[in-house]
C-alpha cells in the first residue's frame, strides 16, 4: 500500500465542552416536540399523578380549614387558666397582672376574664319559687370582652357592654335560660333577691360547659353593688385564653408561667380531646393526599419509562448519527434523561393546573374556602421531574450502551 | 505537514458467529491514507466495505492490529477521546442521510457542530456557510420532508463539511439517489475534498469508483488496491 506525502496541515483537536445545558435542553426539546401526540400521552400519566396529589391535598386542605374552624369554635384552641392549689390544698389566687401577661404571649389571640362571685348567691325565676329549689345555677362575673374570647354566639339579645355595665342586667347561659323558663330577652329574674333584666341568652357552649348553667353579670355592677366584698370579687376565678394551634404542653407551660411569674401553682386545662382531634385531622388528610399522589406519580413514571424505551428503539439511527458526530455515551445518556425530565416537567405543570382547578371547583361547590398549600406546588413539580429522571435512567442507559455501528445499522 | 493521516497496521475485524466461533470479516489489512487523498472502496455486498469504513472512521475498533490517526494510536484511546476525535476532525455522510425529521436543514447541519467547543452563534454562522457551499443557501428553513432526496444528501454533506474535517467518510452516498443526482453528489464531495480534506467513499457503482485516483477493492475481507496509473498501464 502506498503512503502519499501530504501538504495539508491538520487542525488541532479542539476539546469539546463537557455538555452544555442549553444544548441538552435544545436537543431534548427537539426530541419531545418531534412527536407531539406521544409526548402528550406520556406526560398525561405524570400530569394525572400531580393533579391527583394537588387536587386531593387541596380538597383535604379546604376540608381541613373548614373543619378546623369548627373545631376551634368548639374550643380546640381554648385554654382555661384558673388558680391552682399548693401542697396544703390551699388555693393560690391568680395575680392581677395575669390577664395582661398572658395577653402579651405571641401564641395568645384573645383573653376573657371572669371574677369570683359573692358567696351564697341564689338565682330564681321569681319570688314564688321555693328557696329550696336552687336550679343548680351559678353566678358568673365577667370583665368586659370576656364572652368574645370564648367565641360565644347569642340565641337572643346581646351582651354586657359599656352602655349597661353599671345596670342590673344579666346574660343567661342556654341551660340556665331553659331551667329558669326564660325564652326571650326582656324577662326579669331574681339574683340574690334583686331583680335583673335579661338582655341576652347564649347559644350552647361546649367549650365552656359551666357557663351554660350560669347567669352572667358584669364586673362593674357587681363591684358597685357588693362594695363590702369588692376585694374577694376582684379575685380572678378563670381566664379563658384562645391561642394559636400548637403543641399542647408548650402552650400549657407558657400560659402557666405567664399567669403567675413567681408561683407555679396554676391550673391550665384544655379541651384535650378536641386538640388531639385537631392534630389527627390535620395529619391524616395530608397523608392521604400524599399517598395517593405518590402512587399516581409512580404509575406516571412507568408510563414515561415505557415510552422512552420505545423512543430509544425508534431513534437508534439518530443515536448512531450523534455518536458518529462525536457524542459520548454519557452525552447520549444525558440527552434521554433530559428528555424524560422534560416530559415529566410538562406533565407536572399540567397536573398542577388541573389539580388546582379541581380543588378550587370542589371547594366552590362545597362552600369551603380554597386552601391550596402553595408552598407544596413547587415540591410536587420537583417530585414529578425526579420521577421522570428516574424513569428515564434505564432507557437512557440502553441508548448509551449502543455502539455507533449497531445503532447506524438499524436503519 | 508530512506523514499519513490514517494508517491501518495488520488490522483485522472478527465477530462471534452463532456457534460462538469467531468469524473474521476483515483479514489482516495494512494501508495508509494521506492528507487530501481521495479513495473509493469498492466491492460486492457483504464483502466488508462498511466494516472497513467503520474502522477507518473510528466508529468501531479492530479485533487485532493498530489504527493510527495523525500518528496517535486510536486503538489505545478511550471512548471519550475517540468521540472527541470524531467531533472535531472527522465527517460522515451516510446512504440514508440520517437527518432529524422535525428540524430545519440549518438545525440539521448545526447538529454537526453540537459536540465541539464552538459557541452557538458561530455554529449557526458556519452551518449557513456550509449550506450555501452545497447550494442550499435558500433552503435553510426547510425541513427534510420538504427537500428532495438529492437535497437531503446535500444537507448531510453540509453537516459533514461544517466542521472543516481532516477526512470525510461517505458510505454509499449515492445509493438512495438516481444516477444523475448521484454524480452531482460525488462532484460536491470531490469539490469539498478539494479544500484539502481527505475523502473516502464506499460505493458499488463502478462509474463512481472510476472518478477516484485510488481504489481499494475488497472481496471476502481481503483488500487489494488499484490506481488510475495501474489501469492506464
Amino acid at each position: 500500500m502506498r503512503n502519499p506525502t501530504s501538504t495539508r496541515r491538520s487542525p488541532r483537536i479542539r476539546k469539546p465542552l463537557r455538555t452544555r445545558i442549553a444544548d441538552l435542553l435544545h436537543t431534548a426539546w427537539i426530541g419531545t416536540t418531534g412527536r407531539v401526540s406521544r409526548t402528550i400521552l406520556a406526560s398525561l400519566g405524570i400530569a394525572l399523578g400531580v393533579a391527583a396529589y394537588v387536587a386531593l391535598s387541596g380538597i383535604a386542605a379546604s376540608n381541613q380549614t373548614a373543619l378546623l374552624a369548627r373545631l376551634d369554635a368548639l374550643g380546640a384552641n381554648l385554654q382555661i387558666v384558673a388558680p391552682g392549689q399548693d401542697a396544703a390544698r390551699q388555693t393560690i389566687p391568680l395575680p392581677e397582672y395575669a390577664p395582661d401577661t398572658i395577653a402579651r404571649q405571641p401564641i395568645v389571640e384573645q383573653v376573657g376574664v371572669f371574677d369570683t362571685p359573692p358567696q351564697n348567691i341564689r338565682i330564681f325565676k321569681n319570688e314564688l319559687v321555693p328557696a329550696s329549689n336552687g336550679n343548680a345555677l351559678a353566678l358568673a362575673i365577667m370583665r368586659p370582652g370576656a364572652l368574645d374570647a370564648l367565641g360565644t354566639t347569642f340565641a337572643r339579645g346581646h351582651g354586657i357592654d359599656r352602655n349597661n355595665e353599671h345596670l342590673p342586667v344579666t346574660v343567661l347561659g342556654s341551660e340556665a335560660a331553659y331551667r329558669l323558663g326564660v325564652n326571650d330577652v326582656g324577662d326579669r329574674i331574681l339574683i340574690d333577691n334583686e331583680w335583673y333584666g335579661v338582655i341576652g341568652i347564649l347559644d350552647p357552649m361546649p367549650q365552656a360547659e359551666t357557663l351554660n348553667t350560669s347567669a352572667i353579670i358584669g364586673e362593674a355592677w357587681t363591684l358597685d353593688h357588693y362594695p363590702d366584698q369588692a376585694a374577694d370579687i376582684a379575685q380572678i376565678s378563670a381566664i379563658y385564653v384562645r391561642t394559636t394551634p400548637g403543641d399542647a404542653e408548650t402552650i400549657r407551660r407558657t400560659l402557666a408561667h405567664a399567669a403567675n411569674l413567681t408561683d407555679g401553682n396554676v391550673s391550665v386545662t384544655a379541651s384535650a380531646d378536641l386538640s388531639k382531634a385537631r392534630n389527627a385531622t390535620s395529619d391524616s388528610l395530608t397523608t392521604l393526599g400524599l399517598m395517593i399522589g405518590m402512587i399516581a406519580l409512580a404509575v406516571g413514571g412507568m408510563s414515561i419509562a415505557n415510552m422512552m424505551i420505545v423512543t430509544v428503539m425508534e431513534r437508534r439511527g439518530e443515536i448512531g448519527l450523534r455518536r458518529a458526530l462525536g457524542a459520548t455515551p454519557g452525552t447520549i445518556r444525558m440527552q434521554f434523561v433530559t428528555e424524560a425530565a422534560m416530559l415529566s416537567a410538562f406533565g407536572g405543570l399540567a397536573g398542577i393546573g388541573l389539580g388546582a382547578g379541581t380543588a378550587a371547583g370542589v371547594a366552590l361547590a362545597a362552600g369551603q374556602p380554597l386552601a391550596l398549600d402553595w408552598g407544596s406546588l413547587p415540591l410536587a413539580w420537583g417530585a414529578a421531574v425526579t420521577v421522570g429522571i428516574l424513569a428515564g435512567l434505564y432507557p437512557a442507559g440502553r441508548a448509551a450502551r449502543l455502539t455507533p455501528t449497531e445503532a447506524l445499522r438499524s436503519e | 505537514m508530512t506523514g499519513d493521516l490514517l494508517t491501518l497496521d495488520h488490522v483485522t475485524k472478527a465477530f462471534a458467529g452463532r456457534s460462538g466461533t469467531m468469524i473474521e470479516i476483515l483479514h489482516p489489512t495494512t494501508l495508509a491514507i494521506g492528507h487530501g487523498e481521495r479513495i473509493a472502496i469498492v466491492g460486492p455486498s457483504g464483502s466488508g466495505k462498511s466494516t472497513l469504513l467503520s474502522l477507518l472512521g473510528t466508529l468501531d475498533m479492530p479485533t487485532t492490529g493498530t489504527l493510527r490517526y495523525d500518528g496517535d494510536d486510536v486503538t489505545a484511546m478511550g471512548e471519550r477521546r475517540r468521540s472527541e476525535l470524531r467531533a472535531a476532525r472527522i465527517g460522515f455522510v451516510f446512504q440514508q442521510f440520517h437527518l432529524i425529521a422535525g428540524v430545519s436543514a440549518l438545525e440539521n447541519v448545526t447538529i454537526g457542530l453540537q459536540y465541539t467547543s464552538l459557541p452557538r452563534a458561530r455554529r449557526r454562522e458556519r452551518s449557513t456557510e456550509a449550506l450555501e457551499q452545497v447550494g442550499l443557501g435558500e433552503r435553510l428553513r426547510h425541513r427534510p420532508s420538504q427537500l428532495s432526496g438529492g437535497e437531503q444528501q446535500r444537507v448531510a454533506i453540509a453537516r459533514a463539511l461544517v466542521k472543516h474535517p481532516d477526512i470525510i467518510f461517505a458510505d454509499e452516498p449515492t445509493g438512495a439517489l438516481d444516477t444523475d443526482t448521484g454524480h452531482t453528489i460525488i462532484d460536491l464531495l470531490l469539490d469539498a475534498a478539494g479544500d484539502g480534506a481527505s475523502l473516502v467513499v464506499v460505493t458499488h457503482d463502478p462509474t463512481v469508483a472510476a472518478r477516484f485516483d485510488r481504489r481499494l477493492h475488497i472481496r471476502d475481507g481481503m483488500v487489494s488496491e488499484t490506481t488510475q496509473g495501474d489501469e492506464h498501464a
